[in-house]
């Protein structure tokens, strides 16, 4: 038998004004920060957070504020990959972030996704990537008028993005930074991005469904994890999750936890896909429920 | 968002007249892009067999960051312990758990499915009280959802 619960009118503005609140009073990728903000934020508690994020300003100097909205890991790592990619990355790692976003979308088609619900969020994170790495944005589109495959349209105001050499100039960097900046707060685009990374974490998840069966709890299908806490907008992610995203792309991620625990005083690290060859290390503050993007000394 | 809105939501139109599943079609007169009628025939073998129903999708802007309004309407509701007599439909996907990598088509197979796995004609439990309170959008209401084998 089915039953239903249903909560009043101001339950569900009250959640709507929290909602709204969150979106207005924060950036959805701040500019950077010293991390000695984060101390002057806790100077109350005199508790083992406090020390452990005393070592976290001891290692990184500064970081960026990711909005809070459940999407923030993907968000900060999407940011602070292409970032490592422009300032550190090598010219083959540009080229295999490059070819594996343009393939990405026949993999996850080939795993059951329509094409046509998924394109579109492909469209806009092939774009970023071909923004940071200089590559062109693939030749061919799907018209589904016709149903055959067409030439992409060129803006013909908007020039080719720089192709190599590799690596950049200061400049060049520069502007490509401010570029990428541009595009992760404008939110209709960036949350294609961070939809695609959803995508992508998903896919990894079902192409090692065996391998990833054994963290999966409640009795759900890979397939059924991936549909209640991948693949829905604002679910938040658990380590499980970075450990499929890192591996996905062959992106070495290191987060940094922060809690009130007092069995050490330092924050712990954790690196996931430690050989990974697609990106410098992409490093992550986490505080309870919530992922930043740090940068080292 | 405009463009990607009208992009996303003219391929599932193409698609939906194109190769409808069966027990599936979209209203002939279809002009608006935000607002279509679909009309589902419930599957041979199922309690529901050769019944017609009216399903009135919605589209908001942030369509398909956020899941379209989705009802039954007209006279025939069909009756079934996740489905109000109002039309409302107690499905997770079309609230907490919809994705964007959803589609139309995929929200009628899930619809008819569940229709088609349903043992028995009747109205949720709660259907009075619900009808009596329920606010115009289904969208608004905060469901919880205790059994999906229904």
């Amino acid at each position: 038998m089915a039953s239903s619960a249903y909560s009043d009118f101001d339950v569900i503005a009250q959640e709507e004004r929290v909602r709204d609140e969150i979106a207005a009073s924060s950036e959805l990728v701040s500019d950077p920060l010293p991390t000695s903000v984060l101390l002057d934020e806790y100077k109350e508690n005199k508790d083992a957070f406090r020390d452990k994020l005393k070592d976290v300003t001891s290692k990184y100097d500064s970081f960026r504020r990711v909005r809070g909205d459940g999407n923030c890991f993907y968000r900060a790592f999407g940011f602070a990959l292409l970032q490592q990619i422009l300032h550190r990355g090598t010219e083959e790692q540009a080229r295999k972030l490059y070819q594996q976003a343009v393939a990405s979308k026949a993999l996850l088609v080939a795993q059951g996704y329509t094409e046509y619900t998924i394109e579109d969020f492909y469209d806009s994170y092939v774009e970023v990537i071909a923004l940071a790495t200089g590559f062109p944005k693939p030749p061919a589109a799907y018209d589904y008028s016709t149903g055959i495959p067409v030439p992409v349209q060129q803006d013909a105001n908007s020039e080719p993005p720089k192709q190599l050499p590799w690596p950049l100039t200061a400049q060049e960097r520069a502007l490509r930074e401010s570029n990428l900046l541009a595009i992760f707060r404008d939110d209709p685009v960036a949350s294609a991005v961070v939809y695609y990374l959803r995508l992508l974490t998903a896919g990894h998840f079902k192409t090692n469904a065996e391998f990833f069966q054994g963290f999966i709890e409640d009795g759900l299908t890979v397939s059924e994890f991936c549909a209640r806490e991948v693949e829905v907008m604002a679910r938040e992610c658990e380590q499980v999750h970075i450990v499929a995203l890192s591996a996905a792309l062959d992106v070495p991620v290191r987060v940094v936890y922060t809690d009130s625990s007092d069995s050490t005083s330092q924050a712990t690290e954790i690196n996931f896909q430690e050989e990974g060859t697609a990106a410098p290390t992409v490093s992550l503050l986490y505080r309870p429920g919530h992922y930043d993007i740090l940068y080292a000394r | 968002m405009a463009g990607r809105f009208t992009r996303r939501l003219q391929k599932e139109l193409l698609d939906l007249q194109r190769s409808p599943p069966t027990g599936v079609k979209l209203e002939d007169n279809t002009t608006r892009l935000d607002q279509w009628r679909i009309h589902l025939t419930g599957a041979d073998g199922s309690l529901y067999a050769g019944e017609h129903f009216v399903l009135r999708f919605r589209f908001g802007n942030n369509y398909p960051m956020e899941a379209p309004e989705v009802v039954f309407e007209g006279p025939n509701i069909p009756m079934h312990g996740h489905i109000y007599s109002n039309g409302h439909i107690c499905l997770n996907v079309l609230y907490n758990e919809w994705s964007p990598a959803l589609s139309v088509q995929s929200i009628c197979l899930s619809l008819l499915s569940m229709l088609s796995s349903s043992p028995e004609k009747s109205w949720p439990p709660d259907n009075d009280t619900y009808v009596r309170r329920a606010i115009a959008s289904p969208k608004q209401t905060s469901w919880a959802f205790h059994d999906d084998t229904v």
